[in-house]
């Protein structure tokens, strides 16, 4: 009975399969139709803008102007005297962001990992920095740092470490180093719950072979660890040197990206050409670019991973 | 557990879906024979200000019954970037307080209403000082009203000069720059105070330059500057004496070393904490140094000299927008604003009125500073006011070379200038 | 285990002291948010800033709880949050599925690569664009404004993880399911969404602490007080003339501890959730 049910159904699936195949696709396009239709409407249609306005001559207060300048804007951009500092800037942000970020959320979550008493608290206790807003987090972080009230530069003064106090978010040389830091705190417990979620899935008696063999708890770590969490771990570290790059409100609220420029990354200055120079044009123009930077970035990498694996992975 | 979840998942997805709904349907509100009036202040919470303007407006609402006030109450910066958007976006509010330099960007960009046969008709009108009228004035129309003056005086701690030996504030650069010294070895406090960033370090800048007989840009034409510092090496030598004058502020340890990236919250608060002598600043320290208790003892006098005497005329507008659906109940809004009551309460001392005075030592401290006020050049000064900033800080911060900073505020004025249309025709064709 | 006892011991040891280390790292700030918010202005603003509290004193929160619109900004942020986990979820489940099971369709893979590519367009760029559809829409100074965009925001990493999540299950389900006669959001409900709670658990917590965090477009999308968000409420009291540190403590510890709370409840779904999604990439 069962098995000519089964046979039936093959069969009727065999010959119903074309139109089967145009009802999924009608259904798989419907799933992502709300989707692609808020990202339509807030992302494309803005980027398209944003992309239109580079070439203009756009002023946020004479909107009347608006002529066709070529890539005048983009000439200014790259110009103009800080843009090479913001660049550099960003590179340092992002990829000091994301060092410290890993490494520290690498370790924890290897601690985590052990079978210890108070675990559940510990790992509580880590979490904590991710879900302070940015803001709180800056603003508690400028409290600590102030060179007059700050409880850090008190406790350094102290320990004998600084002669007086510094003000850390006010000199060119720490601005940007400190607030990276205050960074690293608050973003490192996603890489730690990510990396600590992976390292549960190996499966222990990899480990345990391992250590019969007379391997010892570091060339455990690089022998098996690490290339276990490697997907794991590019994954994370792709989306945080994306999310790195383009944030905005970390800098902005502990320094604005000042004392001058010394702290700018290229969003900063997108808001100032924006906001503050009311200059539209040059802020699409930098804006333009520096996607334009990621997207070739991100293809470089593409095709790297695509020669180095055949055709065999995708994304 | 996983049922309890599921079933919150599904009535968390329901709620907000019914609350997006019944969101949608709300009509629009101020519908009805009611006008409102949007008016944006940046009070602060508990000040004088904000105590008495409500009051004010109470009043106003009960007298207009017609008329409701809906008052949104922000920071400066965050007014500024709202002001801008939402002019962009063509929705504006009706009334807004302001910083002064926005003026000349706000108008540039014919956001303003233009006030002048209101101002005409207003009985009070002669009560306005009118050089302030004056600066609110573009070819022969008033674009804002002002809200309050924002002069600039010398505030000292007369404990810490005392404990110092000093007799007296001093009353040009140089005596400042020798009293460093003294006060720092016989009191272990800093001398004087400045602000390195934020909207405070342009203010204190200009005021210096006009100390110094500079001008930002002179006005060439009608409607055209230009900064002539570059072609004028009389000039340029007295720019570079003023940014001089920061570095020596700084290693003569005249001023604290952090003051260099202070904005404007620290340097206030540290004044009024006595944890430095002496700083040029405005009346609102009255609030500040009140609340914080600690000075018994100040003392007001005019800023520091040098070329000459100046101080910084701060002129913080109201802005009625030209957008507004209802420009005659602003503008009687604004008349309540500049009315007595408000004008006695909250800006006593510092009213751009010529009948509120005050009395004390506020009073006579900025008493005739109004007349040797400098005012930015009415052009557009988003750029510009962060070059002042930034030629504070390469100074003090990077330790560039004077000269080069002044030279180089002066090229980068004119490219502001020329970037929107404002540089003059000579300017322009020397290039 | 072949390894000795002492190693062990070093090994435990040596962990205590790394987890101690990290939880003094994470903690302290809000040590010293609390201890800032339990101080009296002049202990607060002295230059000798101390652990013990001489006076210590609830002002600062009775103050930012009666006088300011602290507890507006928090409702605010809680129904936009709420609002926008539930529709970033919703929509996210229905791409997500389509994104595990149809991905041999050119539209579904086109959607996969718009949504990575969106996550690399920086928000402030699209700020006055966005202003202008905003108004363009009436949604200006409403909630529906900041729902839309963190929304737009949250969902491409909300279908990534919940995407490898439902990759995860096994396709015989549904085909029984699905013999069953059952429609496919039928068996989203019944059969794929009962499995993945936890996913969905670590993606709403993401989504909601997005939401619960941003600042630039509750800072320029809201104007009315009433309607405004704890983030950029926050910044508002850095006020006028001097920044009353004490107000803005205790405003930051009422802000945090509810959401921590909430995630020490729900933290064991969070590393569940990842797992699943983590591992799989």
């Amino acid at each position: 009975m069962r098995v000519s049910v089964e046979k039936d159904a093959e069969s009727l699936s065999r010959k119903r399969r074309p139109t089967r195949e145009v009802k999924a696709k009608q259904i798989a396009y419907m799933f992502v139709l709300p989707a692609f239709l808020f990202f339509l409407v807030i992302v494309a249609y803005p980027l398209v803008s944003v992309i239109w306005d580079s070439f203009h001559d756009k002023n946020l207060l004479n909107t009347g102007d608006g002529r066709f300048v070529g890539l005048a804007n983009y000439v200014e951009v790259i110009r103009s005297e800080y843009f090479v500092q913001a660049f550099v800037n960003t590179g340092i942000w992002t990829i000091v962001s994301v060092a410290g970020e890993y490494i520290l959320g690498i370790v924890a979550a290897l601690a985590l990992a052990q079978r210890i008493r108070g675990r559940a608290i510990f790992r509580g206790i880590i979490i904590i920095p991710w879900i302070v807003p940015v803001v709180v987090a800056g603003l508690t972080w400028t409290w600590m740092l102030t060179p007059d009230y700050g409880v850090l530069n008190s406790w350094l003064v102290k320990l004998g470490l600084l002669d007086e106090p510094y003000y850390f978010l006010g000199e060119p040389d720490t601005a940007l180093l400190s607030i990276i830091i205050v960074n690293i705190w608050r973003s490192f417990p996603f890489y730690t719950i990510t990396l600590l979620a992976a390292l549960q899935s190996i499966p222990r008696d990899i480990y345990e072979a391992a250590a019969l063999d007379g391997i010892g708890p570091v060339g455990r770590f690089f022998k098996i660890t690490l290339p276990q969490l490697k997907s794991v771990s590019i994954v994370l570290i792709m989306i945080h040197i994306i999310w790195t790059a383009i944030n905005f409100d970390f800098i902005w609220v502990m320094t604005e990206g000042g004392p001058v420029h010394s702290s700018e990354t290229l969003p900063i200055m997108i808001y100032r050409f924006a906001m503050q120079e009311l200059n539209i044009g040059l802020a699409s123009a930098l804006a333009s670019l520096m996607l334009a930077f990621m997207i070739i970035g991100f293809m470089m990498y593409y095709l790297y991973i695509q020669r180095k694996s055949g055709n065999r992975g995708g994304m | 557990m996983k049922k309890c979840l599921t079933l919150l998942m599904c009535s968390m997805i329901i709620a907000s879906l019914l609350a997006a709904c019944s969101r949608n349907g709300e009509p629009v509100s101020g519908s009805g024979d009611q006008i409102i009036l949007d008016f944006w202040t940046a009070w602060g919470p508990g000040s004088k200000e904000e105590e008495i303007g409500l009051k004010v407006i109470e009043t106003f609402e009960k007298e207009n019954p017609d008329i409701k006030v809906n008052v949104q109450v922000m920071t400066f910066d965050m007014l500024y970037d709202n002001i801008i958007t939402s002019i962009n976006a063509g929705n504006a509010p009706d009334i807004s307080w302001g910083l002064g330099e926005w003026f000349s960007d706000l108008n540039h960009a014919d956001a303003l209403l233009d006030l002048t046969p209101y101002f005409h008709e207003w009985e009070e009108k002669d009560l306005i000082y009118d050089n302030v009228i004056e600066a609110l004035t573009v070819n022969g129309k008033l674009k804002a009203l002002p809200n309050y003056l924002g002069n600039r005086a010398l505030l000292y701690n007369k404990d810490i000069l005392h404990e110092a030996g000093l007799d007296g504030p001093p009353e040009t650069w140089d005596e400042l720059l020798a009293m460093g010294p003294i006060i720092k070895k016989k009191t272990g406090k800093y001398a004087f105070g400045i602000s390195g960033t934020g909207v405070r370090a342009p203010q204190e800048l200009i005021m210096y330059l006009a100390q110094n007989d500079l001008e930002l840009a002179v006005q060439a034409e009608e409607g055209k500057f230009k900064n002539t510092w570059n072609e004028n090496p009389d000039e340029l030598e007295r720019a570079t004496e003023v940014f001089r004058f920061y570095n020596d502020l700084l290693e003569e340890g005249v001023i604290d070393p952090n003051g260099r990236s202070w904005g404007h919250q620290e340097e206030d608060t540290n004044f009024s904490l006595g944890q430095y002598a002496m700083v040029v600043n405005g009346t609102w320290m009255e609030d500040t140094i009140d609340e914080a208790g600690v000075i018994d003892n100040l003392g007001i006098a005019p800023p520091p000299k040098n070329a000459s005497e100046a101080t910084y005329l701060e002129i913080s507008p109201y802005y009625i927008f030209k957008d507004t659906d209802h420009p005659e109940e602003a503008w009687e809004l604004m008349k309540a604003m500049l009315g007595d009551e408000y004008q006695q309460g909250a800006n006593l001392y510092k009213s751009p009125r010529i009948d509120v005075k005050g009395e004390g030592l506020w009073a006579e401290g900025y008493d005739g500073l109004t007349e040797i006020g400098a005012v930015f050049p009415q052009v557009s000064l988003g750029k510009i006011t962060n070059d002042m900033t930034d030629a504070v800080g390469r100074v003090l911060l990077l330790e560039e070379n004077p000269e080069k900073t002044a030279s180089w505020l002066g090229e980068e004025i004119n490219k502001s200038l020329e970037a929107n249309g404002q540089l003059s025709e000579d300017a322009v064709r020397s290039k | 285990m072949v390894e000795s006892k002492r190693s062990k011991l070093v090994q435990k040891l040596l962990t205590y002291v790394v987890l101690v280390a990290f939880s003094l790292f994470c903690l302290f700030p809000f040590l010293w948010m609390v201890i800032t918010a339990l101080k009296p202005t002049d202990e607060v603003r002295s230059t000798r800033p101390s652990f013990f509290i001489e006076n210590p004193t609830f002002d600062n929160f009775l103050h930012v709880f009666w006088n300011t619109g602290f507890l507006t900004y928090f409702k605010n942020s809680l129904f936009v949050g709420v609002a926008a986990t539930a529709l970033s979820l919703l929509i996210s489940v229905l791409s997500a599925y389509a994104l595990s099971r149809f991905m041999r369709f050119r539209g579904v893979k086109l959607v996969s690569v718009t949504m990575i590519l969106s996550q690399m367009v920086p928000p402030v760029l699209l700020l006055i664009p966005l202003y202008i559809i905003m108004m363009q829409l009436g949604f200006l100074n409403t909630h529906i404004s900041l729902l839309v965009a963190y929304t737009t925001f949250t969902i491409p990493l909300c279908t990534f993880m919940l995407t490898s999540f439902f990759s995860s299950i096994p396709i015989e389900l549904e085909e029984a399911a699905e013999m069953d006669g059952c429609s496919k959001i039928g068996l989203i409900c019944r059969v794929i969404l009962p499995i993945s709670i936890p996913g969905l658990v670590s993606t709403s917590l993401f989504a909601f602490v997005n939401a619960w965090n941003e600042f630039m477009f509750g800072y320029v999308f809201i104007n009315d007080d009433s309607l405004r968000t704890l983030t950029p409420g926050l910044s508002l009291f850095k006020g006028l003339y001097t920044t009353d540190w004490g107000s803005i403590m205790s405003a930051s510890v009422m802000s945090v501890l509810p959401v921590v709370i909430l995630f020490l409840y729900l933290q064991k779904y969070l590393v569940e959730g990842v797992t699943a999604g983590a591992v799989k990439g």
